[in-house]
């Protein structure tokens, strides 16, 4: 028993990983994936775009909300079918911004229900892009998932 | 007879030979350096990145300076054709369509419809890129463009903001 635990002991090998490969492996993997990140995300609003004489939905205007950009503010336009008469239907720039908190305080009175009606973006042409995404985007979180650009 | 080396006992090397081996033994073990630790922290950094990466933002090409407007509720991009509109003009990828001489006057845009009737119009749609100080007329102008030419939906590229 003794011989045979002692050859069992001599057939050990003192096993040792060499780390150096793997280091180079692991280190031009980080180097590549750090030179092929996309460091700035993108993602994209899906415009359904109403022009002239091509009205995207059927929905008669009067049953949709309209929210236009100018140099004073925010004009909205409340669907028929709400029979709120206290709908605020001007949203006023503050100290010359536009209050995106407001409008989207404005929104929040109208009732949810599982169908929301349409809505639509509309702008002067003087206002800035940026404005008008931000105006669809605090719609679509108001509620209003179906958000229609109008470019007449 | 062949002349043997004498060779020397520790025990018979002098207290200066023996000092200088002791130091010797220190410096090697100074230098010892534990890699497994190193292999962990690359590990760790590889998976990240791994995990972060993603080549659905390279289909659409953000450069020109353009600064996205951002927004909180966005889809994917998808793959289509795609215009960036910058201060200084129109591009399709690092080509020039227009330069910003167009931005005045009305109208569809003729070098951007010229454009685009070479354009593939497979997926039916374009990706549209654009400054977010860039005049809302402007785009007006680039989407009924678009639309007049086959790409009758347009995908706005925007930067998503946190919840």
């Amino acid at each position: 028993m003794a011989g045979a635990s002692s050859e069992q002991g001599e057939n050990k090998l003192n096993v040792e990983l060499n780390l150096v490969p793997f280091i180079d492996l692991l280190s031009s993997l980080v180097l590549f994936l750090l030179v092929t990140a996309v460091w700035l995300q993108v993602g994209t609003i899906p415009a359904s775009v109403e022009s002239s004489g091509k009205a995207l939905f059927s929905q008669a205007e009067q049953d949709r909300l309209t929210v236009h950009l100018n140099s004073t503010g925010f004009d909205l336009t409340w669907p028929k079918i709400a029979s709120f008469n206290s709908l605020v239907s001007k949203v006023p720039k503050v100290a010359g911004v536009y209050s995106f908190q407001k409008l989207e305080a404005v929104l929040n009175i109208f009732p949810k229900t599982a169908k929301m009606p349409l809505s639509a973006v509309s702008s002067d042409d003087g206002v800035e892009y940026g404005m008008v995404i931000e105006t669809i985007d605090s719609l679509k979180r108001s509620g209003f998932s179906i958000v229609a650009l109008s470019v007449d | 007879m062949p002349l043997h080396r004498a060779r020397l006992r520790i025990s018979d090397y002098t207290e200066r030979r023996k000092s200088r081996l002791k130091h010797q033994e220190r410096r090697i073990r100074m230098v010892s350096l534990s890699l497994t630790s190193m292999v962990d922290m690359f590990a760790i950094l590889v998976i990240f990145l791994l995990v972060n990466s993603s080549t659905v933002s390279r289909w659409i090409e953000v450069s020109h300076n353009i600064d996205l407007p951002k927004a909180k509720i966005v889809d994917p991009p998808k793959k289509a054709a795609t215009i960036q509109i910058s201060p200084e003009g129109i591009f399709s990828g690092e080509a020039l369509i227009a330069n910003k001489g167009v931005f005045k006057g009305g109208g569809e845009i003729s070098l951007l419809k010229e454009f685009l009737s070479h354009s593939d119009k497979k997926e039916g749609f374009i990706n549209i890129v654009a400054h977010t100080k860039v005049p809302f007329g402007l785009i007006k102008r680039v989407i009924s463009t678009c639309q007049s030419s086959g790409f009758h939906d347009v995908n706005l590229a925007v930067e998503p903001r946190a919840r």
